[in-house]
């Protein structure tokens, strides 16, 4: 086959966050690739970047050769490149039909020719085989029905370089095949290249050819699906363990309580959106118990719903008695804290540390009071001390402060209230190793006395300080391990195959 | 770095009285005699209503990026008739109960239109200023009559006007800058995801906020029948609202950022405007065209909407 | 084949949307005869009265369906109307150019606004609200009080009708027309998309700054037509005949089904919703309401009308 597409250096950053760095390489026409990677690899970035949505920080794209411009989606879609995306890019207030022919409806002098469209539309999902009224509004449709249509959308481009980003995630093991079937006629037909992204390991080997592996923002290699197993897939996508942080294992200072049998948390049966399908977690006073797993499984929504973000169903005991948290402000009533790696839904940066870090206390001492400012400033100095947060005194703004820093103002802010749960959604994305260890370590420390929920990307994280790892895969949790079982590669391994034993 | 923001909000307060001072200076060279005492009380009297205006307003804008209230105006035009017709013959202080007590109501209600049922603030504060409106014309039938007793117009007078403005500014300064409720209202305005994370009520803060604006709106009311004496035609003071808008933001405001103290100068320097446009009879066309411009060119810097490529 | 391009219109109709509005309207107009059953004798100056009206709650509609708003829809009318009968009155302009300037100015304005909001990505709440400003400091400056009267052909117009057919229909069969035209047009489908999603129309292709420049454009042209009625109803210039339209314009627009996030918004319900919203004036005078309440009274129904849309549409 020939080469069709051909990508050089392809680099993209968010401010210090590299999220793809001098990606090239070339793809034929007429294959299935798969574009494989752990978290944060980059896997988003690259498609956004070549359908036009980023613009490349530097970088070619070439087709046949030839060098393309692309400014815009418009420019993309002209050249023939399109995509599927995970979060869906359908229009809710408008029908089926019409998301479908977005922007190519069949016109006479700008006036839609209903005949027209219905017809095309009609055709195209026979030949399709979907069974899904064109009339209906999309924000009337289930998830899986609109994963169809988000599919639908790109495919009646006839493009001729298609991104599938996670189009897998709602569909049924019947839809998936047809998907597969279809992936394959077009390949065959229009000879289109296919980019399938998928967290599924074993849907990759079934339907792709090659495989193009990324890395930390950078291409690992491409391998051919054929004479490669999953295993040296996951290697490369893993890459060689490097030294975990802290180096003592957590032990956890269990008092007579252990032999209590009542867990401090309990959480039955919980259920958040179509995220998190039926969790049970039972976490005792002193443990941290750490979720893994690649991102979007459901742990962040698994947090965020304890915290009151979220509504869920499902049954949350703390300490014996049951709770129902509708709103932060419910949770921290019960003593629940909640720090994400998001420090701007967290952290106020045009106030000071000593304002951050205060807040709940504040909100607790009630809104007419007067601020003590001796207050804040113990508060406050307590927790620099103890989180080591670098700064030049406690009225300088958070927004002076490095990204590390920022992170820990977050957490102390939690901290400060003497929380009884504590619950960290990835909190140590972007910061500092110098800073994680200072983080992990004040964490083990202060944990003795209340319930740790710690979900991380990096496992590496995780593993110095917590007692048990639950891996998370499509909102359940499917293997746990602890003792001698947590291990970095078995962990990794659990994520990507995403089952048990 | 510390340095460069803090002196940047700080320098942020000085702008607008810089300005002050050059339209001064500008008036006394155009017009020699501008400048005198008589001027400098005249402004300091005449810019209480606004100064009251802008001081709900304040908060109003500090509280986030959409909020906004514009029926201070509106308030103060009805708080001037009800309180004319009221002081023919009831004492002061119950006409400013009253007056006090319809703040209340109508700002009530626009926080709640705007916090509970998720109406625009610029929508809900507009049809709220034009219910009092309405009602300026319906309870004086369509005559606004009424003066103001001798008791109001020297409290509405130098100094002591000016007197009440000082310490209504210090302790709205004080309360936004000292108490829990004030740190809040900068916080949320900062970042009203993470205000909402931290279980801050921000309901409840806006329907407070937009009372607080409401009552302020009310009370210069009073004080403009005071100054004036006679009741002004209905809905002419209505542009006031959009003055005490430019006012806070020439002094600085912004979701999060800025105080009082900026909003000051902001009034001081349209009243000195005002008083050109009296002076050199700048008819009111013209004014109510050149505050439509100023709003808009200040727009363009400030609150666009974000791009869709990054 | 048939049975699917009928369940398509249904969809295009917004039904549940067309009904609500159309009730609101006849049980507003069935309430009026009834409490004063001499409406029926003028009712045709009252159906005139909604036309302008209703051509601004179009003009509304169509810049909400896109996710912004248009506060200035009443003082463009007004200078639209100002500046044309002072081109009569000083400079004898008076025959088709008469009408003309009507469109012109509506379209100018706009043109302005869709600038400013579309292209220059100015909030459109406040950016809308500033040049509402100028152009009511500049009808005041055109002419600083009422003038008249209007040309001659103009004004006869209104009271013979044009061909014998009463200027209310005429007015009514335009509205129809435009709103037709316009639904099966694919701007108004680019219109819904960029307002319900605009990251998905981006992705699609679409330009959703020029869109929303195009649907303030059209604003402007809708807002020309109401001058032009409104300036045959008055007989005259008037500096401050538009200001308390604006509000009514876009509460029907609400009831129409648009909402301040776009997306949304039905025609015929809009046009339904400004006809009742004008019968309901007069029906509070019919009720005897004194005239110095009216304007309070009015207020709060749209007060009224607007909380309990939004709360319905909370609830779901």
């Amino acid at each position: 086959m020939k080469e069709m597409w051909r990508f050089e250096g392809l680099s993209k950053s968010f401010g210090p966050i590299k999220a793809l760095e001098d990606f090239s390489c070339s793809l034929e026409e007429g294959k299935i690739y798969a574009l494989v990677g752990g978290n944060g690899a980059g896997k988003s970035t690259l498609v956004k970047l070549v359908t036009g949505v980023l613009k490349p920080d530097k970088g070619k794209i070439f087709r046949e050769g030839k060098e393309l411009i692309i400014k815009s989606p418009r420019d993309a879609r002209k050249n023939g490149i399109v995509a599927a995306y995970q979060e869906f890019s359908l229009v809710p207030d408008l029908p089926v039909i019409n998301n479908l022919l977005l922007n190519i409806e069949p016109t006479k002098f700008s006036f839609i020719s209903i005949e027209k469209i219905i017809s095309q539309g009609k055709e195209f999902m026979e030949r399709l085989n979907i069974d899904i009224p064109l009339n209906k509004l999309v924000r009337d449709l289930s998830p899986s029905e609109k994963q169809i249509i988000e599919i639908a959308k790109a495919l009646i481009l006839e493009p001729k370089l298609l991104f599938l980003d996670e189009p897998t995630n709602y569909l049924s093991e019947q839809q998936r095949e047809e998907l597969f079937k279809i992936m394959i006629e077009v390949k065959n037909k229009t000879k289109a290249t296919i980019v399938f992204i998928s967290h599924r390991i074993e849907e990759v080997f079934k339907v792709c050819e090659e495989a193009i592996v990324l890395r930390n923002g950078r291409l690992v290699g491409i391998y051919d699906l054929a004479k490669v197993n999953v295993d040296e897939i996951i290697k490369a996508m893993v890459g060689e363990l490097e030294e975990t942080y802290g180096v003592h294992k957590h032990v956890v200072k269990k008092e007579a309580e252990k032999l209590l049998k009542k867990p401090m948390l309990s959480i039955k049966n919980l259920y958040v959106k179509d995220k998190v399908k039926g969790v049970t977690i039972n976490v005792e006073k002193g443990e941290i118990v750490g979720l893994a797993g690649l991102l979007g499984q459901g742990q962040s929504e698994f947090l965020r719903a304890l915290y009151g973000l979220l509504p869920y169903e499902g049954t949350v005991i703390l300490e014996d008695r049951e709770i129902k948290i509708t709103s932060p402000r419910d949770a921290l009533r019960h003593g629940v804290v909640y720090v994400s790696g998001d420090t701007l839904e967290g952290v106020f940066l045009m106030r000071s540390i000593k304002e951050n870090i205060s807040v709940v206390v504040n909100l607790q001492r009630g809104l007419y009071k007067l601020v003590d400012d001796d207050l804040e400033k113990e508060y406050a100095s307590k927790m620099i001390r103890k989180l080591n947060i670098v700064c030049k005194d406690l009225n300088q703004l958070v927004l002076h402060l490095s990204g590390g820093n920022r992170q820990k103002v977050y957490l102390a802010r939690g901290l400060v209230t003497n929380p009884k749960v504590l619950l960290l959604d990835d909190p140590l994305k972007g910061v500092d190793i110098r800073a994680k260890k200072e983080i992990l370590d004040i964490v083990r420390d202060l944990a003795h006395d209340k319930a740790v929920l710690f979900f991380s990307s990096d496992v590496k994280e995780l593993l110095p300080v917590v007692n048990r790892v639950l891996v998370f895969f499509e909102g359940k949790i499917v293997q746990e391990f602890k003792g001698e079982q947590l291990r970095e590669d078995l962990i990794l391994e659990a994520s990507i195959k995403g089952t048990t034993g | 770095m510390v340095d460069r923001v803090s002196l940047d909000l700080k320098l942020r307060l000085f702008v607008p009285y810089i300005i002050f001072v050059a339209l001064l200076l500008v008036g006394q060279l155009l017009a020699p005699g501008y400048l005198s005492l008589g001027l400098i009380q005249s402004i300091l009297t005449i810019a209480v209503p606004l100064g009251l205006m802008a001081m709900g307003e304040t908060m109003v804008l500090l509280l986030g990026g959409n909020e906004l209230d514009i029926s201070v105006g509106d308030q103060a035009s009805c708080a001037m008739i009800l309180s004319a017709l009221l002081l023919q013959s009831n004492p002061l202080w119950l006409t400013v109960l009253v007056v006090i007590a319809q703040g209340i109501v109508f700002g009530a209600l626009n926080g709640f239109g705007v916090r509970y049922l998720r109406i625009p603030p610029l929508i809900m504060t507009y049809i709220t200023g034009r219910i009092l409106y309405g009602l300026s014309i319906a309870i004086t039938r369509g005559t606004p009559s009424g003066l103001a007793p001798q008791e109001l117009i020297n409290i509405s007078s130098f100094p002591t006007i000016t007197m009440i403005w000082m310490v209504l500014s210090v302790v709205i300064v004080l309360i936004l800058a000292k108490t829990v409720f004030g740190r809040f209202i900068y916080a949320t305005g900062d970042n009203p995801v993470a205000a909402y994370n931290s279980g801050i009520p921000i309901k409840l803060m806006g329907v407070i906020v937009y009372t607080l604006s409401g009552v302020l709106g009310a009370i210069s009311g009073v004080f403009l029948l005071g100054i004036f004496i006679i009741p002004a035609q209905f809905g002419l003071v209505s542009s006031y609202s959009l003055q005490a808008v430019v006012a806070a933001i020439l002094g600085g405001v912004s979701a999060g950022r800025g105080s009082y103290i900026g909003t000051i100068g902001g009034v001081l320097v349209l009243t000195v405007l005002n008083s050109f446009f009296t002076i050199f009879n700048i008819p009111e066309a013209e004014r109510i065209m050149l505050y439509g411009i100023t709003l808009a060119i200040i727009l363009l810097f400030y609150g666009k909407r974000e791009k869709l490529r990054k | 084949m048939k049975n699917l391009k009928f369940q398509l219109i249904k969809e295009y109709m917004n039904l549940k949307i067309l009904f609500s509005s159309t009730v609101f309207m006849l049980s507003i107009i069935i309430s009026n005869i009834i409490v004063n059953p001499g409406t029926l004798i003028y009712i045709n100056s009252i159906m005139l009265l909604a036309i302008p009206l209703s051509f601004l709650a179009l003009a509304e509609l169509v810049v909400l369906t896109t996710g912004e708003i248009d506060m200035s829809v009443g003082a463009a009318l007004t200078l639209a109307n100002v500046v044309s009968v002072y081109a009569y009155l000083r400079h004898g302009v008076e025959d088709y150019r008469f009408v003309l300037i009507h469109l012109i100015i509506g379209f100018a304005i706009g043109l302005i606004n869709g600038i400013l909001v579309g292209l220059l990505r100015v909030n459109s709440f406040l950016g809308t609200l500033a040049t509402s400003s100028v152009w009511s400091g500049l009808s005041l400056i055109v002419l600083n009080k009422p003038e008249g009267p209007i040309p001659q052909w103009f004004y006869r117009l209104f009271i013979d009708g044009l061909w014998g057919v009463p200027m209310s229909i005429i007015g009514i069969l335009i509205l129809l027309a435009v709103w037709i035209i316009l639904r099966f047009n694919k701007i108004l489908l680019y219109f819904y998309a960029v307002g319900s999603n605009p990251y998905a129309s981006f992705i699609a292709g679409i330009n959703v700054n020029l869109v929303k420049l195009f649907a303030f454009t059209l604003n402007g042209l809708f807002v020309g037509i109401a001058a032009l009625f409104m300036t045959g109803i008055i007989a005259s210039g008037d500096p401050r005949i538009g200001l308390p339209f604006t509000l009514s314009a876009i509460l029907a627009a609400i009831i129409g089904g648009a909402r301040f996030t776009g997306g949304v918004g039905d025609g015929i319900a809009t046009i339904c919703a400004a006809i009742g919203l004008t019968f309901m004036r007069n029906l509070i005078f019919s009720l005897g309401v004194p005239f110095y309440q009216q304007d309070l009274v009015h207020s709060g129904i749209v007060l009224a009308l607007l909380a309990i849309i939004m709360f319905l549409r909370g609830v779901k």
